[in-house]
């Protein structure tokens, strides 16, 4: 089993970061060509440190992927664990999650703290993505310091039950974060998730848009929450909230939140629970394409205009077109 | 092929189509005139079915088979093919994989289409009609026509908003297309009387009030040209 697992993550090209039951840590291509890994492990704490440095110049983008591998679970069932990232100026870096699970229990808990520290003009994607149907709750602190751009994929497709909590902290000037968020729920998933960013200081801007299709017993709840700080000037902030509803029994509680405690900002928000596009639907019903396919191609429209998914992401739109054709 | 029999259709309660006959068969090419509002284009979302047109009266034929009550799926599997005159917009699907999801067709096959209708190859990777002019939305509805073979054809004012090049284009097009399909049929909304100088059409209607006052052969554009429709109202009368 070792090593398939091991298969699994050899990839020569990407920087493998890997946590093997919660004991064993194995980082794969520790030096890069213009990058280097230092880590730190607190044992008390149950707290790795990862320090990412610029070795030399180049901008050239690093592809990290921090995989959790489990495999024959038995004792434990919550996992817990702290993880710091801290990432050096003029950077410009992918994280992506990846799960590999074997023989594990229903009742395993994830439990996980990320911090992400990005220093000066760095650029950093992140994508939030369970690929099982896993337990979780998990935090994310998102540290920005000037110039700096986040791009934040959170993706829910396949967990249980998952309590999120996303807090970015604008703690320089003329941060950026864009949260591209994707819900495609069915059956009794059970999602809660907080998205609060706080404004310390200028000129920061900050997107949340959010797309989200139900069906079955599903239930959400979502509160997105920017916060504006006294004396900041010329921020923006905006909040989209759009989903579908396919049966009676969705459960959903939004609640988009902007507290502003200055002037001289630019900030909207709004929640839209919307229709399908009868129109659509009827001019692909014309070419031939059926009912359930014509859905099928307005989500996966609606979806992708929403998610703005970078090339080095395609793989998602894969997984988001097979649970697609599940939930219809 | 056609036939349609004493048609009544409604949307949201107001007749629109009042007692409409229609007769089109194998082959030929028909062309349907009229004033704006006479409900033209409801005729051609009724015989594809589109939801909230009632039928309150009357049948629709197609090969002999009755197409009212059927979903617009079902009809277009039939082999009925409708031309929208605003084509609508999907953001975020592009036309090549469009395209590849309308049948299973070679890239080599679409490409020579393109090259056809004088579409550039990077026309295919923009996301479907975003953006697009006039004359390119309604290049892609002519694309999409080849491509799924239909047998009967409606063409929602094709050539408004065109110029004369692409209207050359598309007509030469479709007229190749019916040489080679010959049990195909064509029916065509239009307002412009030049319609003629591109297309031969075997029936010409006038089409007021929600029914077919007048039918006959390429004589009719003539007075039409010299009298307007008032020619036609008045004989009716």
């Amino acid at each position: 089993m070792k090593k398939l697992i091991f298969y699994k993550i050899n990839n020569k090209k990407d920087i493998n970061i890997s946590f093997f039951n919660n004991k064993y840590l194995y980082i794969k291509n520790k030096i890069k060509e213009n990058i280097f890994i230092s880590y730190k492990y607190i044992l008390k704490k149950n707290k790795y440190v990862f320090n990412i440095k610029k070795k030399s110049k180049g901008k050239k983008p690093i592809r990290l992927i921090i995989n959790f591998i489990y495999f024959n679970y038995v004792n434990i069932l919550i996992n817990k664990k702290k993880i710091i990232f801290i990432i050096d100026k003029n950077l410009n870096i992918t994280i992506k999650e990846n799960y590999i699970l074997k023989d594990i229990y229903n009742f395993f808990f994830n439990f996980f703290n990320i911090v992400i520290i990005i220093k000066d003009k760095s650029k950093v994607f992140y994508l939030k993505y369970k690929n099982f149907t896993i337990n979780n709750i998990n935090y994310y602190y998102i540290y920005q310091k000037k110039n700096s751009i986040l791009f934040l994929y959170d993706v829910n497709l396949y967990e249980n039950i998952s309590y999120n909590k996303i807090i970015i902290y604008n703690i320089e000037k003329y941060t950026s974060n864009y949260v591209y968020g994707t819900y495609i729920l069915n059956k009794n998933q059970k999602i809660k998730n907080k998205i609060i960013i706080h404004d310390y200081k200028n000129n920061c801007k900050n997107i949340q848009n959010y797309i989200g299709i139900y069906n079955g017993k599903s239930n959400i709840y979502l509160k997105g929450l920017i916060k504006l700080f006294s004396n900041t000037i010329k921020n923006k902030s905006y909040q989209n909230y759009k989903n579908y509803i396919l049966s009676n029994k969705v459960k959903l509680n939004f609640k988009p939140y902007l507290n502003i405690n200055t002037n001289n900002v630019k900030c909207s928000h709004g929640f839209n629970l919307g229709e399908i596009d009868n129109n659509i639907i009827y001019y692909l019903q014309t070419r031939k394409i059926n009912l359930l396919k014509a859905k099928y191609l307005f989500f996966l429209s609606t979806i992708f205009i929403n998610l703005k998914i970078k090339n080095k992401f395609n793989f998602i739109k894969k997984k988001i077109k097979k649970k697609l054709i599940t939930i219809l | 092929m056609l036939n349609i029999k004493k048609l009544f259709c409604s949307i949201n309660k107001t007749l629109i189509i009042k007692g409409l006959d229609l007769k089109i068969k194998e082959g030929s090419i028909h062309l349907l005139m009229g004033p704006n509002g006479t409900g033209k284009s409801t005729l051609f979302f009724t015989i594809t079915g589109k939801p909230n047109y009632k039928i309150n009266k009357g049948n629709i034929f197609f090969k002999k088979k009755k197409i009212n009550g059927l979903s617009p799926y079902e009809i277009s599997k039939l082999g009925i093919y409708l031309t929208f005159q605003n084509p609508i917009e999907i953001d975020g699907i592009k036309i090549i994989k469009y395209l590849k999801y309308l049948r299973n067709i070679k890239y080599k096959k679409i490409y020579k289409f393109c090259k056809v209708l004088r579409i550039k190859k990077e026309y295919l990777n923009r996301y479907f009609n975003l953006g697009f002019s006039g004359g390119e939305k309604k290049k892609n509805e002519i694309l999409q026509l080849l491509i799924l073979k239909p047998k009967l054809i409606l063409l929602d004012e094709i050539d408004s908003g065109l110029d004369i090049d692409t209207i050359k284009i598309i007509f030469k097009i479709i007229n190749n297309y019916l040489k080679i399909n010959k049990k195909s049929s064509l029916l065509i909304i239009s307002h412009n009387t030049n319609i003629i100088n591109y297309i031969k059409p075997n029936k010409i209607h006038i089409m007021h009030n929600g029914s077919i006052i007048s039918s006959n052969g390429v004589q009719i554009i003539k007075k039409l040209e010299k009298f307007g429709y008032n020619y036609f109202l008045k004989k009716n009368n």
